[in-house]
């Protein structure tokens, strides 16, 4: 399963198998763009690159642009991700080992999408949320190329970590090619303002406790023993108000099923020896 | 003049005799002897009653301070005396009813100034030791964190006094009248409305307050704030005045009458027969007080000495008092702030503040 230059007819046969819809007159190679984001350049080098990876590593990168996933299939990103690994034979090796990045544009669903022994050994739940983090933010700033290429790059890492016995299952970043997120200086500087307030506060304590005299205004303790005598408790009863709220209640909010589709993302297992993380980018 | 002022005797040698809070007897300190209050009110009865007369004497007679005093008399608010014990001229306030001659240490009680009308009619004695003071004092500036390094040890902590102050007692009543609107809400889903139900109340109560011995400061020299966060003291130890627990402290007679005093003690009284009556209303959701009428009954007045053990100090041209509860220990005063120290704390907080709060927001 090296080729992946899909005919017409397969894309026909997909259509027909899919029954929704068709992923239609498309030639399916490592990076496809159908939704038209990336220019042919930007492409064709991306889609070289993760040529060069899979064959290096014998695990399959894959990126599967489309504008609305349900044109293709009754279902959600997760299902598109699946159908298309499963129909056109992606992955490399006996257990067809690889990794895909799903996007549909107009939902802005994404799904990475991990199958085989290995592909699943090397894209842990965990990975798979650092490598969503990886390009999320890119994506959010419509940085397509920018995302897709550290999705590849860092699939690239967790392949050869995970040949080395070393799976990504606990984030290490590299402090100079990813500093980790920083704060803005609007977040330090109200850090700052809250610690000011803080610290103000604690040595206006202190400030107190260097001036304790102070005049009372109370007497209770010498109020006589059995000195409280009421001599009046009335309690009369004026009015009542009656209110009424409607009780509204809203329909379950979130993705397209149950458990997923958040915006932060989510993993679950699928029924075609992968597993997912998906969300909204 | 020497009759004008007296200091009380030990019968067996004749030594000073100085009032002992731990023992609550008269101790000589030469020769280790110790008496009851009542021997010694018993033995120098009759001579405080010729020095009292002896006073009253001479200022009627002569309107003014003659002999060794003659050349303070002119001076407002200043007194001469005696020393009965080495002959030393004591210059003391008009108030000041017992003392010590800076000379010899001599205990002295000044005749006249508390006798007769000006007799208080209570006195708690000192319990707790000078020594006691001292080490209260010295422990109350630890732990202040803003208190500049230099104050405590240049402070003298050695010149902390003993002094009976003087304070009216004030019993009286306080009838409450007080109105309150109250409110009960329930809330209870009925099909697909939430029904809220608020009932209305006009809520009244009418009470009565009794208050013993409200205490006010009756010295115009003694700050009030002071005075008063020192309170309370334990009335259960009142005893009848005698100027046998006098000896080896300072006293002062009142200089505020009981009327300047009452509206403090009026004020203290209301607020509290307020609060104790507004607290008999409960089982609301809200309560919002809608009017109150407070009468004050004042009732009587009882003049009492009570114990402070005071040290005033000076720093940076400022004054500080500190006051000590003789009785309880319980220690005030106001502390200088080192305002070096105040910026270096506010600083060094908000920078650790500063470094957590990041931490927190870069990982969550």
């Amino acid at each position: 399963m090296k080729k992946l230059w899909i005919s017409l007819l397969l894309a026909l046969a997909l259509l027909l198998s899919l029954g929704a819809g068709a992923f239609a007159e498309a030639r399916l190679e490592y990076v496809t763009d159908e939704a038209g984001i990336l220019s042919e350049d930007t492409r064709r080098e991306l889609n070289e690159r993760a040529r060069q990876i899979s064959e290096d590593t014998g695990c399959g990168v894959y990126v599967v642009v489309v504008k609305d996933c349900r044109d293709y299939v009754n279902g959600g990103i997760e299902t598109f991700a699946e159908e298309v690994f499963e129909e056109y034979g992606l992955g490399y090796g006996s257990t067809h080992d690889g990794v895909m990045l799903a996007m549909s544009m107009s939902e802005r669903d994404y799904d990475i999408y991990a199958h085989g022994d290995f592909g699943n050994y090397a894209f842990t739940d965990y990975g798979k949320e650092q490598l969503a983090e990886s390009f999320l933010d890119n994506f959010r700033r419509n940085d397509w190329a920018g995302g897709f290429r550290d999705f590849v790059d860092n699939s690239e890492d967790m392949i050869r970590r995970a040949k080395n016995g070393d799976p990504v299952d606990q984030w290490i970043p590299d402090p100079v090619q990813d500093p980790g997120p920083s704060l803005s200086a609007g977040e330090l500087g109200l850090s700052a303002l809250i610690a000011a307030v803080f610290g103000g506060t604690m040595v206006g304590g202190m400030k107190r406790q260097m001036k304790t005299a102070v005049r009372q205004t109370r007497a209770e303790n010498y109020v006589a023993q059995g000195g409280v005598k009421l001599s009046r408790q009335d309690d009369q009863f004026v009015n009542r108000t009656v209110s009424r709220q409607v009780i509204r209640r809203d329909p379950p909010s979130g993705g397209s099923r149950p458990g997923g589709g958040h915006y932060g993302g989510t993993t679950i297992s699928g029924s075609h020896g992968g597993s997912h993380h998906s969300g909204k980018f | 003049m020497a009759d004008q002022i007296s200091n009380y005797q030990c019968p067996s040698c004749t030594g000073p005799l100085r009032f002992d809070g731990k023992t609550g007897r008269l101790q000589c300190d030469y020769c280790g002897s110790s008496f009851s209050v009542q021997e010694i009110e018993a033995l120098y009865q009759e001579k405080d009653e010729a020095a009292a007369q002896a006073m009253e004497n001479t200022v009627s007679a002569e309107g003014e301070w003659s002999g060794a005093s003659a050349s303070w008399a002119g001076e407002e608010g200043l007194r001469a005396y005696n020393c009965p014990s080495c002959g030393a001229e004591l210059i003391c306030d008009e108030t000041t009813a017992a003392t010590s001659c800076p000379y010899c240490g001599n205990p002295s009680i000044v005749p006249g100034q508390l006798s007769d009308m000006l007799r208080p009619d209570y006195v708690i004695p000192f319990k707790l030791s000078k020594e006691e003071a001292k080490a209260a004092l010295k422990n109350y500036y630890r732990g202040k964190k803003l208190l500049p390094r230099a104050f405590s040890d240049q402070n003298h902590i050695e010149e902390i006094k003993g002094v009976y102050v003087p304070f009216w007692l004030f019993d009286g009543k306080a009838d409450a009248d007080m109105q309150f609107q109250g409110t009960r809400v329930t809330s209870m889903p009925q099909g697909n409305a939430m029904v809220t139900t608020t009932d209305f109340f006009r809520i009244l109560r009418s009470g009565t307050v009794s208050f013993e011995k409200i205490p006010v400061d009756a010295s115009s020299k003694m700050p009030d704030a002071h005075m008063d966060a020192i309170e309370p003291y334990d009335y259960s130890e009142l005893k009848p005045f005698s100027n046998a627990y006098l000896p080896g402290f300072l006293a002062d007679k009142y200089d505020v009458e009981p009327e300047a005093c009452y509206a403090r003690a009026d004020e203290r009284a209301e607020n509290t027969a307020v609060d104790l009556v507004s607290r008999t209303v409960s089982g609301y959701s809200s309560v919002v007080p809608q009017g109150r009428q407070v009468h004050i009954r004042r009732g009587r007045v009882s003049y009492a000495l009570l114990p402070v053990w005071m040290l005033s100090t000076r720093w940076n041209g400022k004054s500080y008092l500190f006051a000590m509860n003789g009785q309880t220990g319980k220690l005030i005063g106001d502390l200088p702030v080192s305002s070096g120290r105040a910026f270096a704390w506010f600083a060094g907080l908000t920078a650790a503040f500063t470094a957590l709060l990041s931490v927190i927001m870069y990982f969550f």
